[in-house]
């Protein structure tokens, strides 16, 4: 068993993965909207 | 006698002015600022280039003469002896023995936090190349002639470090593991493992040659010797020179198993934070597990901490790599290998980050020993008093909770934004066009982003 001191930062972790999924999502989200304009502007260099 | 206590961080209660997570926040923040101002500003390499100052001629001359050489290779070999003599001899007890504070706070921490600074400084201390070098001047001056070596195998590379670097957190937190204490190993254990390891590198010195083997294979010189390459000084051409931080470090991750030997790293720090606070429950459950199947008690918690170290290994490993597999995706981009290895230096600042949040307050509060009571009484047998300081213990009030919680968060979100700066400095050698090189580093944002809300999770389960 966790210290009880402990048990408050322990369960709070899903607020640490936040930030990490915010970034990976807008990753995510550049991502596909470069492939969308690559695929919609095939004779354009996208940059 | 005053009683010592050796642990993590022994200090006040946090009274923070808001929750620690928000702090992930505001890393996470700082670190998106970041890249977004190093996209807008910096459009072409400018830390691929080695560039150096040379120091005065008469300070280089005296800090690399034979002499000078001689005294500090001297030195490293009296300390080592001292600890394994006092580990062999001393107490048991490893709060009041010199050679565990010495090895495992004042060189295992000391030597990455200044040689991060001012340079590789264990180079010139080395014991065991000062024995190699001493050898092999006696050899010559007795045969007429060098040492023949073997040509050390170009893949081994720097994993015969990486692979020690990980037996060396081992042996301190797993084998050494007691509960409740820093560094729980037997100073008698301490003792032995150094002096056995003391051999197996001089008879590598012997076959590869000393300084091929310390640039490659000894644990000690290519570890601290990374961080050393974020350091303003270092040396050319038998010369002293000033360069520019962090320059060095862009070329220290081309030979093999380079990455392995930082990844392990960050990994073994990680694992030590995480094993009495974010892991507990796991490890706790996987303990069991063990013992349920009939394995002794010291086993079990001995291969549930070996296995978890390893998981944090491949952990940290992985999300390395799914930052470098991320950056194949964008148009022009290197091989997978180059890729890996090209951006490997770029962790070092996070390793010398994690070491620094994680380790600062025990440094900080341990390594006032050997200037006070391990000085006077090196062995703990509490009859000694050298210098009068026997009885003088540590002063824990030097450091409240919250200067230690904000030097972490300091050092973590610092450490990053170097990281960030490396790998954007790297993008831009592979994509010459820095929009493309902007799109390759989302990725690494992403890494960077995961291990600072990762470190300082680790660091609130585990402040409490």
């Amino acid at each position: 068993m966790l210290p009880p001191a402990h048990v408050a930062h322990y369960g709070l972790w899903f607020l640490y993965a936040i930030p990490i999924l915010i970034v990976a999502a807008a990753i995510v989200r550049s991502m596909t909207a470069q492939r969308r304009w690559a695929r919609d502007h095939p004779d354009e260099e996208s940059g | 006698m005053t009683f010592v206590p050796f642990a993590h961080a022994l200090a006040s209660r946090q009274d923070l002015p808001i929750p620690a997570w928000l702090f992930a926040w505001a890393a996470s923040i700082v670190l998106i600022a970041s890249f977004f101002a190093l996209s807008a500003a910096w459009r072409e390499p400018k830390l691929e280039d080695e560039r150096a100052r040379p120091l005065g001629e008469r300070l280089s001359a005296v800090l690399l003469s034979l002499p000078a050489q001689i005294l500090c290779g001297a030195i490293g070999v009296f300390l080592l002896g001292i600890a394994v003599y006092a580990g062999l001899r001393g107490t048991e007890a490893p709060d009041r023995n010199f050679a565990l504070t010495f090895l495992f706070v004042t060189c295992w921490l000391g030597f990455p936090f200044f040689s991060a600074i001012f340079g590789d400084l264990f180079r010139p201390f080395n014991p065991w190349r000062a024995i190699g070098r001493a050898a092999g001047g006696a050899f010559k001056a007795i045969a007429g002639q060098r040492p023949a070596h073997l040509a050390y195998p170009e893949r081994l590379g720097r994993w015969p470090a990486a692979v020690g670097l990980l037996a060396v957190v081992w042996l301190e937190v797993v084998y050494g593991a007691s509960g409740g204490v820093a560094v729980g190993l037997d100073p008698h254990a301490a003792a032995v493992a150094a002096l056995i390891y003391s051999g197996y590198t001089l008879a590598m010195m012997a076959v590869f040659g000393t300084e091929e083997w310390c640039e490659r294979g000894e644990v000690f010189s290519v570890y601290f010797g990374m961080f050393g390459r974020l350091g303003i000084f270092g040396s050319r051409d038998g010369r002293l020179v000033r360069r520019r931080p962090c320059s060095a470090v862009t070329h220290w991750a081309t030979v093999p198993g380079s990455a392995a030997v930082v990844i392990a790293s960050i990994a073994t720090t990680s694992f030590d934070g995480a094993q009495e606070g974010a892991f507990k429950d796991w490890i706790e459950a996987t303990f069991e597990w063990f013992v349920d199947r009939g394995v002794g008690l010291t086993t079990s918690l001995r291969l549930t901490d070996t296995l978890f170290m390893l998981l944090c290994f491949a952990g940290v490993g992985l999300i390395y790599l799914l930052g470098v597999r991320g950056m194949r995706t964008v148009p022009g981009a290197p091989s997978f290998a180059r890729l890996r290895t090209g951006f490997a230096h770029t962790l070092v600042p996070i390793a010398l980050a994690y070491l620094l949040a994680h380790y600062f307050s025990l440094f900080v509060f341990q390594e006032q020993a050997p200037f006070g009571y391990l000085l006077s009484d090196p062995l703990g047998t509490g009859h000694t008093d050298l210098f009068g300081t026997a009885g003088s213990g540590i002063d824990f009030t030097i450091l409240s909770a919250n200067a230690i919680w904000y030097v972490q968060v300091a050092a973590l979100v610092i450490g990053h934004v170097v990281g960030l700066m490396l790998a954007h400095d790297r993008a831009l050698v592979y994509w010459p066009d820095y929009r493309r090189a902007t799109a390759s580093q989302y990725w690494m944002l992403a890494v960077m982003v995961a291990f600072t809300c990762f470190g300082l999770y680790l660091l609130s389960v585990s402040n409490g």
